[in-house]
């Protein structure tokens, strides 16, 4: 489906396919074209600048719960342009992060998604103070499910399951440690759904196939889905980690969970660290103090359902609701990985 | 020197521990060649395990029991056959089964350029 839209009754062209803003009836308002508007997401505070409402409206749908009215000292600055340029590319769009170009794309469906990829890659090199991980991360019980894993794992599909199953949503890119506590904070941005995972989304969230999907890039179409959209939830913050379980995709319908000891979720957590070069050996420290607290885990992920299930009987073993886990009940692997030394 | 298996800060992804096995050592190494570790390293030990960092080439190790056993003993004094000597005696063992069980993790940390020869106090590799 195809709507158009105007800006200071100028044509800008088709709006994104499926983009319908009637359905926005009950949202705030977007900000006026003209004014940069900021938003407040978790521990990540984002300034778009576009005068598009292709672009604007749909990205104040998603984050209108943490729209600000004012400026703030520190943003991430996202300023979306229309640009005409010589062939090949001709008329098309510009993503600038903080006054730097970073994506020239064709196609309005394109924007979107990489506009939020645009956040991504601010956060992880600007941020401050947070050590950084690639993981989802939900929370229940007061304490945080962390599911590190580089791209293509998972993560966000099974961040969303466990959101309509009661879990909590802090991420499902970044677990946002702070060094001084060992907790986390959250960044509670949208949901990005990949095309093969549309369908079992579906099945629990009804109200997902109506959302447009976008393009991509390599990684193909996506979905931009609100967490509050899967079950309606408060955001915590300052959450001390309980488990840690490292997803991977298996072809077969029983999931697995594997105890992982500690030193090697250390090494595999180095692996998908965003700041490791940033904070070199202090990052040893902090992630070595997350992972004493936590209980570890390998995740071979099957059906969606049956994971949760194999993660949520874990949890439930591992992380009792009140006080800390003890490591003592830890199970320990019971064959140690060969050939007993691994380099990174 | 960019690397096929480079991670975006410089790292390299951690070689698959089947693929380790898969390659044997490249020299046999002399009887009376002494080890001795060729990095500044950070040492993070949890358990009875370990996390190694050299903060000079930004590369990490990951020692299980055994492989942290093997690097304690690797101090610049003692050869292949002490250190089997060593850990038979802490383990009560022979040396032959310590040697078959820890001659591979001190080929792999060879490998990896963690560990290097000296005699006395030149290093030759």
């Amino acid at each position: 489906m195809s709507t158009a839209s105007t800006i200071g009754g100028r044509d800008v062209g088709p709006a994104l396919d499926g983009y319908n803003p009637a359905r926005r009836a009950s949202c705030p308002a977007a900000p006026g074209p003209e004014s940069p508007t900021y938003y407040r997401i978790g521990a990540v505070t984002v300034c778009l600048h576009s005068a598009d409402a292709r672009f604007r409206e749909p990205f104040h749908h998603l984050y209108q719960r943490h729209y600000i009215g004012g400026p703030t000292l520190s943003a991430v600055h996202i300023r979306v342009d229309r640009v005409i340029r010589a062939r090949p590319l001709g008329r098309g769009f510009r993503i600038c992060v903080d006054g730097e170009e970073r994506f020239l794309l064709r196609k309005p469906q394109a924007v979107l998604p990489h506009v939020e990829w645009a956040i991504n890659a601010a956060v992880a090199a600007t941020l401050p103070r947070y050590h950084q991980l690639h993981a989802g991360v939900v929370a229940r019980d007061g304490f945080a499910l962390v599911l590190p894993a580089q791209p293509q794992c998972g993560k966000s599909t099974l961040t969303a399951r466990l959101i309509s199953r009661g879990w909590s949503y802090l991420s499902d890119e970044f677990a946002l440690i702070d060094p001084d506590t060992l907790r986390l904070d959250p960044y509670p941005k949208a949901l990005c759904i990949k095309e093969g995972s549309f369908e079992i989304v579906d099945a629990f969230c009804p109200t997902a196939g109506a959302l447009p999907s976008y393009e991509k890039s390599w990684k193909g179409r996506v979905r931009l889905i609100d967490p509050q959209a899967l079950r309606p939830h408060r955001t915590p913050w300052g959450v001390p980690v309980g488990m840690i379980a490292f997803p991977r995709y298996v072809a077969r319908p029983a999931p697995a969970l594997h105890p992982l000891s500690r030193a090697r979720a250390l090494f595999q957590l180095l692996d998908v660290c965003f700041t490791f070069g940033r904070y070199r050996a202090a990052t040893l420290d902090v992630l070595g103090g997350v992972v004493e607290r936590a209980a570890c885990f390998q995740l071979e992920s099957g059906e969606i359902d049956a994971t949760c299930d194999v993660l949520e009987a874990a949890w439930r073993a591992h992380v009792p609701a009140s006080g800390r886990p003890d490591p003592a009940d830890l199970t320990r692997p019971e064959e140690p990985v060969r050939p007993g030394v691994e380099a990174a | 020197m960019s690397h096929p298996e480079q991670a975006p800060e410089g790292r390299r992804r951690p070689a698959s521990p089947t693929r380790a096995l898969a390659e044997p050592p490249t020299t046999r190494t002399p009887e009376t060649t002494r080890w001795r570790i060729c990095r500044e390293v950070i040492i993070h030990r949890i358990d009875d395990e370990a996390v190694a960092y050299d903060p000079g080439a930004h590369e990490v190790l990951y020692l299980d029991a055994d492989a942290f056993e093997v690097f304690k003993q690797v101090d610049g004094t003692r050869d292949d056959a002490a250190i089997f000597l060593e850990l038979a005696q802490q383990h009560g063992e022979t040396t032959d089964e310590v040697a078959s069980r820890f001659a591979p993790v001190l080929a792999a940390m060879r490998r990896h350029g963690w560990i290097g020869r000296t005699h006395g106090a030149d290093e030759v590799s």
